[in-house]
């Protein structure tokens, strides 16, 4: 695939005055702290992946993510995460987010959380496997990083209980 | 504040990363040049930019939620305020 060759334009899709208060707060400069690594251990073909959104998607049989709290405190968003095993399907699963259009997602939630699709590339050997859990949290966490302990931190023990080696991220 | 290991820079609307609705080839090339990246990319911090162009316009992607969110409801003037400022530079700038 020819990568490199499109540079993405990462405020095309925000109205002007979105786009300019972002600007306010979003460096142009590369950020110069420290950066996690851990190197691929192995082949893709070989790896367990998981899955991780920010798109407030959660099963119908689990509680929602709280909306109605940020509609009367507009700086607070849910810190809670929800687990999205593998197999869920569009039809199953409730989308709440006060950011964007939810709709898209609630049809396919491949749009967002591509959960068919590694399963596709697992079973044609693409990747070794996808975990059977994937995760998905709240991601307006404005100027708060308690979620990091309440909602991030309890996916860890549980990835490595299924042995994942390898996790993609898909922001909202 | 940490930074991101390894980022697969996409364009495509708010809400759907992957691509379209049922547009299942689509997504299956955004998550193969996803993995790509992951198996590709060679230091912390690397970016690399996806390819892909959006079939739609901007304006036509119906990508925002239905009402105005809280946040920035809250921060409406401050919004405004960003973009007269952005407007009165370009100006000078020019």
């Amino acid at each position: 695939m020819e990568a490199g060759q499109k540079v993405v334009d990462a405020y095309r899709f925000l109205p002007p005055s979105l786009a300019a208060w972002v600007r306010t707060f979003i460096g142009t400069e590369d950020y110069k702290g420290q950066i996690p690594w851990t190197p691929l251990p192995k082949p893709l073909k070989q790896c367990t992946f998981s899955l991780v959104t920010s798109s407030g998607i959660s099963l119908k049989s689990d509680p929602p993510f709280d909306m109605e709290r940020e509609k009367r405190e507009p700086l607070w968003g849910d810190r809670s995460y929800r687990v999205i095993p593998r197999g869920t399907t569009s039809d199953q699963i409730d989308v709440n987010h006060l950011h964007i259009n939810t709709n898209w997602i609630k049809q396919d939630i491949n749009v967002m959380l591509p959960l068919q699709r590694m399963e596709e590339l697992e079973s044609e050997g693409v990747i070794g496997r996808l975990a059977p859990s994937s995760y998905s949290f709240y991601g307006f966490q404005w100027q708060s990083t308690e979620f990091l302990e309440t909602a991030i931190a309890p996916m860890v023990p549980r990835m490595k209980g299924e042995g994942v080696e390898a996790v993609l991220l898909f922001p909202a | 504040m940490v930074g991101i290991p390894r980022t697969a820079a996409i364009e495509y609307p708010f809400g759907r990363p992957v691509g379209q609705v049922h547009d299942r080839e689509g997504q299956r090339r955004v998550l193969l040049g996803a993995l790509e990246v992951l198996e590709k990319a060679s230091r912390p911090g690397e970016i690399r930019h996806l390819p892909f162009t959006w079939p739609e316009e901007p304006k036509n992607t119906d990508w925002q939620p239905p009402e105005m969110s809280p946040l920035i409801k809250y921060y409406l003037e401050e919004l405004k305020a960003a973009r007269r400022r952005e407007a009165e530079q370009g100006q000078k700038g020019a």
